[in-house]
């Protein structure tokens, strides 16, 4: 008989000292981001205050590193709610120490996403709209509805998830934090007092709770893939941008999680919980995931490729001649990275995984740059224009601060969300302890 | 023959006398005047049809119109159209030379800075060994509109006369349109432009003021069609380019020739351009044969910014080739 | 229409060399008044009323822009002084409109010349215009009948000389057009002889929907007779086959009705497993024991 997983669970004490005290090195780290954020706001100030023109959109390219951030980070969320449903639903064995990071991603990641189509939208104050006058026929209306009932689902979840753990929190007399924090555990906390009723029917509503969010995020992502597949424009009216879209969702999720775990394994010396395996079994994921994706992609290519219309010619030629490094590091290095690294299994090192993490992280957010900016410089209609941003779309700094401002934004929320609740799921944790001593005592007695 | 050349000779020494006597003539030809014309106050009798609301013919004293503002209508009423009529452009490439008139035009009209064109002219080649010719575009005003399918909020719509318009009050600016049209037909407002500084009740029918934010393009000037006037770059044209009219009464016109929309498709060969896209173009293209001018005379007293703008067109690399 | 450019040319010539150089003077410096471009033109009206029109227009760097708001004067010439007819201000466009009523007209010569000027006398702004314009009073006349199941219209053409009496128009075209909404369009000719002429109608002309079509036959710039029109209205025309509004498509109003009913049964699928776990929490929370 194999031990194929540490599954001694952590004990909550564990986690209460970075729940309780506030150290300097953590103010300043907030104090950092807090700039950071600032500074993205600035720039956002100064795009309403100037209009878009200070932007690198112009009228071919109307839409640039905005939607890509949205796109990637919409990606992301919906690759934690896939993950974190699935792990859920599956009772994967491994699921311990993941499924927290998997949620939290969902959850963050959703929340500031959406935010960069708002940097897209020229009037802002009249956003009502969307409400006041929708119109069912169009992508972004599916996409507001969409986007809105994931987000409360992936609440909901999220609450549920999160719910045994703070009932502990909550019933812990001597955790010294704020009484408003207190409170807050209270009211969150629902009166759980893990009952084998409360348990049971938990444990069902959560089950059914992640179904949900799985379907949810296979068709939101989706309907986002739709904002550009339904267009006629040459490099995106294609007919498998719905699964493609959702397998890079995925895809990139997957990595997003590795680089999590590797961070928070530092910062919260999780290395007896993280260990190499979960790192090799994730990695194995991400490895089959980007075969499908290289699949994806191939396929995508080779159509447009092999057909010849004109158009498409076009596109391919700009997207091989004018993006000719990053089409090559999108598509063939961040794919074969992973495959290569996780495949053969002398090269699997938490190390090398996280390196290949983080590779195809960057190569899945080129991948949407490369779908977005040159197919918006390839119109039916050649651009014929002496203005350089009608030709070529270039970020300016406005994008390039709002860009970091979401990165801060989310490490921000991932720093806060550590003060609210520990960064593994302990009372899972100790229920797959428990599964884990169950069985084994099983195989024993046989 | 003699007497009457007589009578001229006569005539003109009259004029020169009164025109000495110039005073005392108009007060007497203002009590004349006020006998024979139907609008006396006005001024002039010309009486001009217009196109109400409800797509009535009425004349009406031509003085009491001004530019601009003689027909407002509002946002409400313009999602309606013009009642039995279905607008179509015909644009002749035969006769393009690239004047520029139609733009220049338009963009006064619309009020519209350098930086926005409706209507553009691009220098078009089909295939390496084809030939190159001047192709105007405006909005195909299409009767499946891919950019009124995609807006999250009716700002764009299409009318039953066939138009396609923007109202800048709805539109939030997200650009959907922009991405949705495979023509380029449509411009944003990146910024606020001096030219929108007009004080007149912004239409959707005109397109004025323009709004910063918002996304705008060629409207078929509605507003111009209602007091039977053609859309500005059809009468801005020198060369007779642009065909405009009815569908329904088969009838188009540059201004100067009035021909029937049916015929002149037939005859010469008229198309649409990419309606392989399915969105079912109101503006139809006459192919450019029979030449009226060489396709270099497109580039002579362009201003140096606009003609770079082809420079990077197969022909003028050719061309520059060669050289 | 003698519309006298040559005498027009004769003066300026003559004006020219008496003062040339003061004249020459004015148009090299930007001082003193400028050049109007000014027609003058004659329309006899479907409704028997003279419409004369003055277009002043003047050439700037922007091409040629109406003046506005220009008095015009307008006479009627006679064997006598001339008969003042009017003043009209241009309007936004540079047009000064004149209408005159027939029994305004008191002179015809004896080949049954009409005379009528229309000038602007100049000020500090504006140079002196002037023209002239000669014509012989053309009566037009249409009858629109379905003659042995032939749509017919029926023309009559005769002018009348300085002696009141009225003669044939001979060997001339004449053209029929529909009125459209922008510009008429001419849809068949005929050849005046004596005075008269069938013009037959021609099949598939749409018309509007009662199948209306305004007719007009017209006389445009000829040499004798200027332009004359006269108008019929007439139900000959094809009614055209109108596209009603659409509805439950893409770029319509409504949404296709699939697309509202997906919509619903997901939103109601998917909110419901929401307010399901959400009356499970809340039995959660009352299922726990108190205290």
């Amino acid at each position: 008989m194999s031990k194929p997983f540490e599954y001694s669970a952590p004990k909550l004490e564990e986690f209460t000292h970075d729940i309780e005290h506030t150290s300097r090195r953590w103010l300043l780290w907030v104090l950092l981001l807090v700039c950071i954020i600032g500074l993205g706001i600035f720039a956002l100030v100064m795009q309403i205050v100037k209009g878009h023109v200070i932007t690198g959109m112009r009228d071919n390219v109307v839409w640039g590193i905005y939607i890509v951030n949205f796109v990637f980070l919409m990606g992301v969320s919906y690759a934690g709610a896939l993950l974190s449903g699935s792990l859920q639903l599956f009772r994967t064995k491994w699921r311990g120490p993941i499924l927290r990071f998997a949620e939290l991603i969902t959850i963050i990641s959703l929340c500031i996403g959406p935010l960069y189509i708002l940097l897209c939208i020229g009037r802002l104050d009249r956003l009502p709209f969307l409400l006041m006058y929708p119109r069912i026929q169009s992508p972004i209306t599916w996409d507001v509805i969409a986007i809105s009932t994931d987000l409360v689902g992936c609440f909901i979840f999220l609450w549920m998830a999160l719910l045994r753990d703070i009932a502990r929190l909550r019933d812990k007399a001597d955790l010294r934090v704020p009484r408003w924090r207190k409170a807050v555990y209270r009211f969150l906390a629902l009166n759980y007092q893990d009952t084998p009723e409360q348990r049971k029917r938990l444990k069902f509503t959560k089950d059914v709770m992640a179904a949900m969010i799985i379907a949810i995020a296979i068709i939101v992502y989706s309907v986002l893939a739709w904002i550009f597949s339904l267009t006629l424009q040459p490099g995106w009216d294609s007919t498998i941008f719905g699964p493609y879209f959702v397998i890079a969702a995925v895809y990139s999720g997957t990595g997003v999680l590795i680089v999590l775990m590797a961070i928070y394994r530092k910062i919260y010396r999780l290395e007896r919980y993280i260990t190499r395996k979960h790192f090799v079994h994730v990695g194995i994921v991400l490895m089959v995931l980007a075969m499908f994706f290289a699949y994806f992609t191939f396929s995508e290519y080779l159509t447009r490729w092999y057909g010849q219309k004109e158009v498409d010619g076009r596109y391919l030629s700009h997207l091989y001649n004018d993006y000719f490094w990053l089409f090559i590091f999108a598509n063939y290095i961040s794919i074969l990275a992973p495959i290569i690294v996780i495949g053969i299994p002398r090269f699997r090192s938490i190390k090398t995984i996280v390196t290949v993490a983080v590779i195809s992280v960057v190569g899945l957010w080129l991948n949407r740059y490369l779908i977005i900016v040159p197919t918006l410089e390839v119109p039916y209609l050649p651009i014929q224009d002496t203005r350089e941003a009608w030709v070529d779309y270039q970020g300016t700094w406005v994008e390039l601060l709002l860009s970091i401002g979401g990165i801060g934004s989310v490490a921000l929320l991932f720093t806060l969300f550590g003060k609210l609740v520990p960064p593994l799921d302990v009372s899972e944790m100790e229920d797959i302890e428990a599964e884990m001593l169950e069985k084994e005592k099983k195989l024993v007695n046989a | 023959m003699s007497d009457e050349l007589q009578n001229k000779e006569n005539s003109r020494r009259k004029f020169l006398r009164y025109g000495l006597l110039a005073g005392a003539g108009a007060v007497a030809g203002h009590t004349l005047l006020k006998a024979t014309t139907p609008e006396p106050e006005a001024g002039s009798g010309e009486m001009v049809k217009v196109l109400t609301t409800d797509g009535k013919l009425v004349e009406i004293p031509k003085s009491a119109m001004k530019a601009g503002d003689a027909f407002f209508i509002d946002r409400e009423e313009a999602r309606k159209g013009i009642p039995n009529r279905k607008f179509v452009m015909v644009i002749d490439l035969a006769k393009c030379a690239n004047a520029r008139a139609c733009t220049e035009a338009c963009q006064k009209g619309h009020h519209l800075p350098a930086s926005q064109e409706f209507m553009r002219v691009y220098l078009m080649q089909d295939g390496k060994n084809t030939a190159p010719y001047w192709f105007p575009k405006p909005c195909y005003h299409c009767d499946k509109p891919q950019c009124v399918s995609v807006c999250p909020v009716g700002a764009t719509y299409k009318r039953t006369d066939g138009i396609v318009l923007v109202d800048n009050e709805r539109c939030i600016g997200c650009k959907f349109c922009m991405t949705g049209c495979p023509y380029s037909a449509r411009v944003f407002a990146w910024e606020h432009y001096p030219e929108y500084d007009v004080d007149v009740p912004y239409s959707p029918e005109t397109s004025v003021p323009g709004q910063e934010g918002t996304v705008s393009k060629c409207d078929f000037c509605p507003d111009l069609l209602r007091v039977g006037k053609l859309p500005y770059c059809a009468s801005a044209c020198p060369m007779g380019v642009i065909y405009f009219g009815d569908m329904y009464e088969d009838i188009v016109t540059n201004g100067s020739e009035t021909v029937r929309f049916s015929e002149l498709i037939r005859d010469r060969g008229g198309y649409t351009h990419m309606g392989n896209l399915g969105t079912k173009p109101s503006v139809y293209y006459l192919p450019p044969v029979n030449r009226q001018f060489p396709v270099d005379r497109g580039f002579d007293g362009l201003d140096p910014e606009i003609a770079a703008r082809y420079d990077k067109t197969p022909y003028v690399q050719k061309k520059k080739n060669q050289q | 229409m003698k519309t006298n450019t040559r005498n027009i040319l004769a003066f300026a010539l003559l004006a020219g060399i008496l003062c040339g150089a003061p004249l020459r003077a004015q148009e090299e410096g930007a001082e003193g008044p400028a050049v109007l471009d000014f027609a003058f033109k004659y329309f006899k009206r479907s409704n028997g009323l003279y419409e004369l029109k003055a277009v002043v227009t003047t050439e700037t760097e922007d091409g040629y822009v109406p003046v506005r708001d220009l008095p015009i004067d307008f006479t009627h010439l006679t064997d006598a002084d001339p008969v003042v007819l009017g003043q009209v201000k241009t309007d936004y466009d540079g047009v000064a409109l004149l209408m005159v009523k027939p029994e305004d007209i008191v002179y015809r010569d004896t080949g049954g010349l009409m005379g009528f000027t229309a000038g602007f006398e100049g000020n500090e702004a504006w140079d002196m215009a002037y023209e002239e314009v000669y014509v012989k009073d053309l009566r037009l006349t249409m009858t629109a009948e379905v003659v042995d199941s032939v749509k017919t219209v029926h023309v009559t053409a005769h002018y009348i000389k300085g002696d009141g009496q009225e003669y044939p128009v001979n060997e001339q075209d004449i053209f029929l057009f529909k009125q459209g909404m922008l510009s008429k369009l001419q849809i068949a000719d005929g050849w005046l002889v004596e005075g008269e002429c069938d013009i037959e109608f021609p099949e598939g002309i749409p018309g509007d929907k009662d199948g209306n079509v305004a007719l007009f036959v017209s006389v445009l710039e000829h040499p004798d007779f200027g332009n004359v029109e006269v108008s019929e209205t007439v139900a000959w025309g094809v009614i055209p086959n109108y596209v009603t509004e659409e509805s439950g498509l893409l770029w319509t109003t409504v949404a296709p009705t699939w697309m509202i009913v997906l919509l619903i049964v997901l939103l109601a699928g998917v909110w419901g497993h929401y307010v399901y776990a959400m009356i499970q929490m809340r039995k959660i929370k009352k299922t726990g024991p108190k205290g």
